[in-house]
């Protein structure tokens, strides 16, 4: 039972390195960018100063994480956009379902790799990332002199930005599970481009409900389904309503933890009623991959 | 004898094409089943309903289970080579044996992997980088390498030159076959499984036209063929079927002891595909 999941979830990463490849790129990108302003580091991290009883390093180690988000958020989706197509397209599916894996098990397969092991491999990839960034920042304070390189051993600060990501990775899969799930019914569905059917067939909805019923709640929904669980589930700090960012505002820094806002996406009604709707999809894209014979 | 499939009333239409008509279809134990029928028989269709890949009408137990739903436990017990089941280019054979190895409780990685020693296939190849004898051999290890009770194999030689065609029919009889497990086939090369099977099932436009033992019937069917001027005499006998070769005409006869065809001309065993052209023929006539 855990041999079968555990393979199903290994082949899902065989076949799209992209899924770990992203990140990859991320963590590289950062090394890149600290190592090439390496000198200014030191006066970076200065201006922390003493804003060690607050959480500035937290929220900054977190918000390194950030676009690890932003490469999920574009991995992911297209990685269920093809999870069910492909197979289709290179006539893969007989041979798959030559094997005593139920279409369910597939397909739930395909959803924990979106909603678990990618945000999972993500934390673990950033986690390096963070480390291997403190490990440069504390040699550049060395060197400088600018600051104590204590100033970076901070294992609440670190706890808590870990927290912070956590949260901020399980809400994302939370909030964007009918999306997810959306995304495997047009996979399993659709015989040719699927990223077409997938964003106009939503498009042309709302259009169609402006135009006749002269409304546009379902705008509202995908608008707030798009981008909405960052003012839900979030508190956001201070300094993020400024344009301009100086040594003050960063010092009068949050927590990392106090920027989590669970409490408000548990007991929103969005949240659960999106987890319905998410059911309802994975299960028509399991009747599909099940029913459907055009091999 | 027990059952392996069992098919009553099987039907099923694509569209205003009727692929399968009340089928009924019986296959047991240690049976190696030819499933022959022209393109567009219903043989595919056939073998994708027992494999629970097609929603059908009728009743149909494979292996004692319903394939509609119990494909995945099917699985377990059941191996099947396509020419549409093809492996994903991308993957590596090192993964392909991964992967049966984590899903499949009855696979035997390191029989799967002596077969492969045997060959050209490497294990960091991957499947786009291989040949098409190659990914049968790949195949083939699989199901050599799976105890599987029922294998169902759909042109498994299609595009292969003869020598992994040959090679294929060997290993299958001489090292997989036990006699315990049940083989479906079907194949436009006929000459080439005739000699390993032990039962026809002849389908045309959807239905079965012929189920016969092997062995019924070489006893059953018998050819002749005769000089021109005994051809009369030929036809007292009521053959089934009769055609032309080289300027002479040959019966088919059903039925008919051989002692009584012996003054026509030398009695022998009709080759399946005379047999299935004969069938088909007779039934449209």
């Amino acid at each position: 039972m855990t041999r079968t999941a555990i393979t199903l979830l290994r082949r899902e990463f065989w076949e799209h390195p992209a899924l770990y490849f992203g990140p990859v790129i991320v963590l590289a990108l950062f090394l890149i960018a600290a190592l090439s302003d390496f000198n200014h580091i030191g006066s970076w991290v200065e201006q922390i100063g003493d804003a060690t009883a607050r959480g500035t390093l937290g929220v900054a180690l977190a918000a390194i994480g950030m676009p690890f988000v932003l490469v999920l958020l574009i991995v992911v989706p297209l990685y269920l956009l093809d999870s069910l197509y492909a197979e289709r397209k290179d006539r893969s599916i007989l041979f798959w379902k030559s094997m005593p894996v139920s279409d369910t098990a597939t397909v739930l397969s395909k959803l924990a790799v979106a909603m678990l092991a990618v945000p999972l491999a993500t934390w673990v990839i950033l986690l390096v990332t963070q480390l291997l960034l403190l490990a440069i920042a504390g040699i550049a304070l060395a060197v400088s002199d600018a600051a104590p390189v204590t100033l970076l051993l901070q294992p609440l600060a670190f706890m808590q930005a870990q927290a912070l990501v956590l949260y901020a990775l399980l809400a994302v899969s939370l909030w964007y599970a009918p999306v997810y799930g959306w995304l495997l019914l047009v996979s399993a569905w659709s015989k040719r481009a699927v990223f077409l059917w997938a964003t106009l067939t939503p498009i042309v909805a709302i259009v169609l409900e402006k135009k006749l019923l002269r409304s546009d709640y379902l705008a509202g929904w995908v608008g707030e389904r798009l981008f909405g669980v960052f003012h839900l589930g979030f508190v956001l700090p201070p300094w993020s309503r400024n344009t301009y960012t100086d040594a003050d505002t960063l010092q009068q820094s949050p927590a990392a933890t106090e920027l989590i806002n669970a409490s408000a996406l548990v007991m929103s009604a969005e949240l659960w009623i999106g987890l319905i709707v998410a059911a309802a999809f994975v299960a028509a894209a399991v009747g599909l991959r099940r029913y459907r014979d055009d091999s | 004898m027990t059952s392996v499939i069992s098919a009553r009333k099987l039907s099923k239409r694509y569209g205003s094409t009727q692929a399968l008509d009340n089928v009924d279809l019986e296959i047991g134990t240690g049976r190696i089943v030819g499933l022959i029928g022209p393109n567009g028989a219903g043989k595919t269709t056939a073998l994708k309903a027992i494999l629970g890949l097609t929603p059908f009408r009728g009743s149909l137990q494979v292996l004692g289970r319903d394939p509609r739903r119990e494909r995945h436990a099917l699985m377990s017990e059941t191996c099947f080579i396509t020419d549409t089941a093809v492996m994903p280019r991308w993957i590596r054979v090192r993964q392909v044996l991964d992967y049966v190895a984590g899903v499949h409780p009855k696979f035997d990685r390191s029989r799967a992997e002596a077969f492969l020693g045997e060959t050209e296939v490497r294990p960091e190849a991957k499947v786009k980088s291989l040949s098409k004898g190659m990914i049968t051999q790949l195949h083939l290890a699989l199901v050599m390498a799976v105890d599987a009770r029922l294998l169902v194999l759909d042109e498994p030689t299609l595009g292969l030159d003869i020598i992994y065609r040959k090679q294929f029919y060997t290993t299958l009889l001489g090292d997989y076959y036990d006699g315990e497990r049940t083989i479906l086939l079907t194949t436009h090369q006929v000459e080439e499984v005739e000699h390993i099977l032990t039962d026809l099932v002849f389908i045309n436009r959807g239905r079965v036209v012929l189920n016969e033992t092997v062995e019924a019937m070489a006893d059953k069917y018998v050819e002749v063929v005769t000089r021109p001027d005994q051809a009369a005499a030929a036809r007292e006998l009521h053959p089934v079927f009769e055609r032309q070769m080289f300027g002479r005409p040959v019966f088919l006869f059903s039925g008919v002891e051989r002692e009584r065809l012996a003054p026509l001309g030398e009695p022998r065993t009709p080759s399946i595909a005379d047999l299935f052209f004969a069938t088909v023929k007779g039934e449209a006539a």
